[in-house]
């Protein structure tokens, strides 16, 4: 008789969104998430859901959302197992250990190693954060049940560690192996995969059901793990609605604002409200061409999740310009050479220069 | 910038002209009116175009077309040919290079304008016509001219479009960050500063919020312990209710027996005193008072008697009645008074006489003492006499102190003598003394004897004492006599009431029983039925009390119902439960669990309630961190834009002081040198402030720095001239060098002036092109001798054509 559990990280309920406008609805679209993986586990008659860390962030954690995660909970109905992660680490006030959650729910609440056994042959073994640094997880560990032994985790794995990201609990492939972990059920890397071997799945990220950070790349959602005949497979199962999106716009030869219009129109229309846009512009424009972000964000974003704008655009000739021998080819040269520190002291001297509007 | 060819179609008064000019110098000759500055404005207008004043101004007075083509080299070698129609305004200029192509688009600077002179010479014009182009008359530099001068001067050292340049662009920073960032004392706009603000007013805000979000972890705990410890009441609570089902029915069930056996208990009692009928009606209250009656009865009898036996014993016999009679007539007739005064009298008279027996024998004993004392005297005196003679003897023959001891003898013995005399002659006194008091009182005792016997006498009683004794029997006697009577009356009264008690005895016992003769038999009867009777009112406190014990029992309630409510718990399943605790003990702990339940069910409530406030409190966390963060990020984004803005400024004044003060110094070295060659070697320092132009030299004569304008007017002109052409020199550096053109610069000066300053004005193979206008024929001669081209106005292509008829005195100097 298969077993199957569906898995799923790095939910940040709470969690801020300082990057872009639309916090409260990225909010809204995480829990929205959160709801269909729910909905995907009873649709799949899973029987288990688990969580690997950083479901909410307990900083910011309201008791609206307690309310939310108790109600998806029990209507889910089947056991769900939780390993706090970094950003929700277990303590006893945390709100998986009050006293009203659902009976269902089944916190790993030490930074160690406890089993359940969830079918004969079959064990989850399960390693919770606390307030404390965890460690190496595997780090002199032996599974010592027999069958499949599935380990719920929010580590990184250290061979594909994300540039940037804070490597927390950090484990390798090769050290869950030791330990006799048939497959790492695991979270903290946004962007979803899965590593196998010849054996079969190894260990599993299944991302964040929506994208949290620009640049997180891979896959966001939900992973489904069956287990039959003592193998698993894995299937991921996207959620993700949200959409990052980094865009560049070139733009060169526009001569005025209305070109610059024009040209972000055809740009922008593919996007709806689910998309959260971050565009670039650069080129060289004519001299005193107006960018004004500020409209081009209230005549674009209102069809966008969010709109944000940087005009790193150049309306002169840096390198003519630095040839006059006057002051402003002077100032010229001497920011061109301080480099990027220069670079926009140099826009602001020109736009002086020029008389344009100077704005941060 | 070469300007090669200048057609005119129509232009002022100009028509269908050509004018050719040297790449080098050029001397456009002709008198007043005859065009000079109507040339020069075609030639700013064709590379710069009209201003919208001018266009009205210079329109053709012929009605020709309003055009004219400029043909010019720049130093790259690059050739150009600027056609204009000045009535199609901006759109009627366009710009071939030397191969017949379209070059306007090249030549098009800031708002779409076609403006070659600006594009090539890299100058606008107002520059140009400051700086290279010095106006008829207008070749010195001061005030509002100076001002132009060193605005465009400002300008082409500094680059850009704006008058203001670089002065201009560190204003706009400075305004730029004061509007986007706030000057530090700023107190009405300060967006940094407010940015700080709103951070710390955010962060104290979420601070608060995440603070009672933590506290709200104790709510939840205390929420949680009064859960546990309601379901525990409540659980404690369902069992005692199971609890109290089965107690009920046992006290039912040991209620219903109660009742059960009150009424046999009942039946039995009322059976008894069915028996006692006969004492319904019997008054056994009265059994007492019958008992009382006859006690009285028998009281007052016995009183009777007794009263009658002391009459009886106390009777006067007839010799007693004698013998009264007698005492009577002696010892009774003397009331207590009389006998008192009597008994008084004799106590005097024996006292009197005592009295006067110790008085004689006191004044005998004295009389003794005194005549005992009188021969110690005598004695006394004798041997005191001898004894005096005797120190007088010793004191004769001087034995003074023998004497002295006879003498001190002699003394003691006459004091003894002394002493002797005092107590002799008290002693007769006293004796006197009481034998006076013996006879007093043998006076009184005489007196009281004969009252004693004045009294005894008439009574026939010789002595007090037998009066005593006959008194006493009289008073013996009458007593007796009273007692007696007295006991007599006694008995009559008791034995009256013993006569009345047995009547109301005999009475009520008629009431009570059937009267049988004998009032104890009659007592007993009653008593027998009242004992009866207090046997039956037993029974009958007996029922009474079973009716209050089935009172006790069955309360208010109905002996059906309880049985009905026994059924109904019996069918439930409910088993009775004997023992433990009573059942009011029990309903005391329900009672108690009850009470313990609803507080802990409103303390639950009451923690709900403030658990759900304080949570409706708190707010969205994540929104004010987001706040927080954003605030954040456009505080950095303004801190950045701060440090860009003060980047840009910084380097913008360092730059402009650096090159403002190398141009400076450039220029007066530049000057310095021309004008010594213009002056002969007079003037070798020439000193040009960069800020405000002002000339000054100094006089070799006193070694002086003088202003400029304490010279002569032709040397003031040379100076001017010479800063001008300095000026040119310096603006071109870099840029193309724009042709000078002087319109008359040299009405002032003499023939010896001009002829310095010719070699000056002739620019070399590397200066730029020189067009100067003038009516001075001498200089147009001297200046063609030294290879200038004359352009003749007066001879329309040449130097004779006649003066153009109605020519303005035009000013060519556009406003700046």
């Amino acid at each position: 008789m298969a077993y199957r559990i569906v898995h799923c990280a790095d939910v940040h309920l709470e969690t801020t969104f300082p990057e872009t406008s639309g916090g409260a609805a990225r909010r809204k679209g995480l829990a929205d998430a959160f709801a269909r993986i729910v909905d995907e586990a009873i649709a799949r008659k899973a029987d288990a859901l688990t969580i690997g860390g950083d479901l909410y962030e307990a900083e910011r954690m309201g008791p609206q959302t307690v309310r939310f995660l108790f109600e998806q909970f029990a209507r889910f109905g089947k056991p769900v197992y939780v390993a706090p992660g970094n950003h929700d680490p277990h303590a006893p006030a945390s709100p998986m250990a009050r006293g009203d959650r659902p009976e269902n729910l089944k916190v790993f609440n030490e930074a160690a190693w406890r089993a359940y056994p969830l079918a004969d042959g079959l064990t989850l073994w399960g390693f919770g954060h606390t307030a404390a640094e965890p460690g190496r997880p595997f780090a002199g560990v032996a599974f010592d049940r027999a069958g499949v032994a599935i380990a719920l985790v929010h580590g990184s794995d250290e061979e594909r560690c994300p540039p940037n990201k804070r490597a927390t609990a950090p484990f390798t492939k090769d050290e869950a192996r030791a330990a006799g972990a048939s497959l790492v059920l695991t979270g903290h890397y946004h962007g979803g995969y899965v590593v196998r071997d010849r054996s079969g799945p190894v260990l599993a990220y299944p991302g964040s059901p929506e994208p949290i950070k620009f640049g997180e790349n891979l896959t966001h959602g939900a992973l489904e793990i069956v287990v039959d005949g003592g193998r698993a497979t894995v299937t991921e199962i996207p959620t993700a609605r949200t959409r990052l999106l980094d865009l560049a716009l070139d733009c060169s030869e526009a001569t005025n604002e209305n070109a610059l219009f024009e040209r972000i129109e055809p740009t922008l229309a593919p996007f709806g409200k689910n998309d959260y846009v971050r565009l670039a512009l650069h080129g060289g424009v004519a001299v005193g061409t107006r960018i004004d972000t500020a409209l081009l964000c209230e005549r674009f974003g209102a069809s966008l999740g969010s709109l944000a704008i940087a005009d790193t655009t150049v309306a002169y000739d840096y390198a003519a310009l630095a040839l006059e021998p006057t002051v402003r080819g002077h100032v010229v040269r001497d920011l061109l050479a301080r480099g990027p520190e220069g670079a926009a002291a140099l826009r602001y001297a020109l736009a002086a220069f020029e008389g344009t509007e100077i704005a941060p | 910038m070469i300007v090669r060819e200048l057609r005119v179609d129509g232009f002022g008064k100009l028509q269908n002209r050509t004018i050719t000019f040297d790449p080098r110098f050029n001397v456009v000759f002709g008198a007043n009116e005859a065009g000079k500055s109507t040339l020069t404005a075609a030639l700013l207008a064709s590379l710069y175009g009209l201003g919208r004043g001018d266009k009205e101004r210079y329109r053709p007075w012929s009605g020709a077309r309003f055009a004219t083509a400029l043909r010019y080299e720049l130093a790259d070698g690059r050739a150009f040919e600027v056609q204009r129609e000045f009535d199609r305004d901006t759109k009627g200029v366009r710009v071939y290079d030397e191969h017949g192509n379209d070059a306007s688009a090249e030549c098009t600077v800031v708002g779409k304008v076609v403006s070659p002179g600006h594009a090539h010479l890299g100058i606008p014009l107002e520059v140009f016509v400051n700086a290279s182009f010095v106006a008829q008359g207008e070749s010195s530099i001061d005030g509002a001219r100076a001002e132009r001068i060193t605005h465009s001067l400002a300008r082409a050292l500094d680059g850009g479009p704006k008058e203001d340049a670089a002065l201009g662009a560190m204003q706009r920073l400075d305004l730029a960050l004061a509007t986007h960032v706030g000057k530090k004392k700023a107190t009405v706009n300060a967006p940094l500063r407010q940015l700080y603000d709103d951070i710390v007013e955010a962060q104290a805000r979420a601070r608060t919020m995440h603070e009672t979000s933590r506290a709200l972890d104790d709510v939840r705990r205390r929420l949680e312990i009064e859960c546990a410890r309601r379901a525990e009441l409540e659980a404690a609570l369902a069992e005692a209710e199971r609890r109290g089902y089965g107690l009920r029915a046992q006290t039912l069930h040991t209620r219903l027996d109660a009742l059960r056996e009150i009424r046999s208990d009942l039946a039995a009692l009322q059976a008894q005193r069915a028996l006692y009928a006969d004492v319904d009606d019997f008054q056994s209250a009265f059994v007492s008072n019958l008992e009382l009656l006859l006690r009285e009865w028998y009281a007052a009898d016995a009183l009777a008697r007794s009263h009658t036996a002391d009459a009886e014993r106390d009777r006067m016999t007839p010799a007693l009645r004698c013998e009264l009679e007698e005492r009577a007539a002696d010892g009774g007739a003397l009331d207590d008074d009389a006998f008192s005064a009597l008994e008084g009298d004799a106590v005097v008279a024996a006292s009197a006489r005592d009295r006067a027996t110790l008085a004689a024998e006191g004044a005998q004993g004295a009389r003794r003492a005194a005549e005992s004392g009188s021969e110690l005297l005598g004695g006394a005196l004798t041997a005191g006499c001898f004894v005096a003679a005797g120190a007088g003897t010793l004191a004769a023959v001087h034995d003074w102190l023998l004497a002295t001891v006879v003498a001190t003898l002699a003394l003691v013995l006459f004091i003894f003598a002394f002493t002797r005399f005092r107590r002799r002659r008290g002693a007769l006194r006293l004796a006197r003394t009481m034998e006076a008091g013996a006879d007093a009182a043998s006076a009184a005792e005489r007196e009281a004897t004969v009252r004693v016997h004045d009294v005894l006498e008439p009574l026939g009683v010789p002595s007090l004492d037998e009066l005593r004794k006959r008194r006493t029997r009289a008073l013996e006697l009458r007593a007796r006599e009273r007692q007696a009577t007295r006991s007599s009356n006694q008995a009559e009264r008791a034995a009256s009431d013993a006569e009345v008690a047995a009547m109301a005895f005999d009475r009520l016992a008629e009431r009570l029983v059937e009267p049988t003769g004998s009032r104890e038999r009659d007592l007993a009867a009653a008593q027998a039925l009242q004992s009866r009777r207090i046997a039956r009112d037993g029974i009958d406190l007996r029922l009474s009390m079973l009716d209050v014990r089935r009172n006790d029992v069955l309360g208010t309630d109905d002996e059906f119902a309880l049985e009905r409510e026994l059924a109904d718990l019996t069918a439930a399943g409910v088993a009775p439960i004997a023992g433990g605790a009573s059942l009011r003990a029990f309903e005391a702990s329900r009672a108690d669990l009850e009470r313990r339940a609803s507080e802990s069910r409103s303390a639950v409530a009451a923690t709900t309630a403030e658990l759900r406030t304080a949570e409706a409190q708190i707010g969205d966390l994540a929104a004010a961190d987001e706040r927080i963060a954003r605030l954040r990020a456009s505080a950095t984004r303004l801190e950045i834009f701060e440090a860009a803005i003060s980047l840009a400024r910084t380097t913008i004044e360092g730059r402009t002081r650096e090159t403002h003060q190398t141009f400076a110094r450039r220029l007066t070295d530049y000057a310095s040198r021309t004008f010594t060659s213009v002056t002969s070697d007079r003037y070798r320092e020439v000193r040009i402030d960069p800020t405000t132009l002002a000339v000054r030299v100094r006089v070799p004569e006193t070694g002086e720095i003088v202003d400029i304008d304490r010279l002569s007017a032709g040397t003031r002109e040379q100076a001017y001239l010479v800063v001008r052409l300095a000026m040119v020199r310096m603006f071109s550096e870099g840029l193309e060098r724009a042709p000078l053109v002087l319109d008359d610069p040299f009405a002032f000066w003499d023939e010896a002036r001009i002829e310095r300053a010719l070699p000056i004005l002739f620019p070399s193979e590397n200066a730029g092109q020189i067009v100067i206008f003038t009516t001075h024929a001498t200089f147009a001669t001297a200046a063609a001798a030294r290879g200038a081209r004359i352009i003749d106005l007066t001879l329309g292509r040449g130097p004779g054509a006649r003066p153009l008829d109605g020519d303005e005195n035009l000013s060519l100097l556009p406003q700046a």
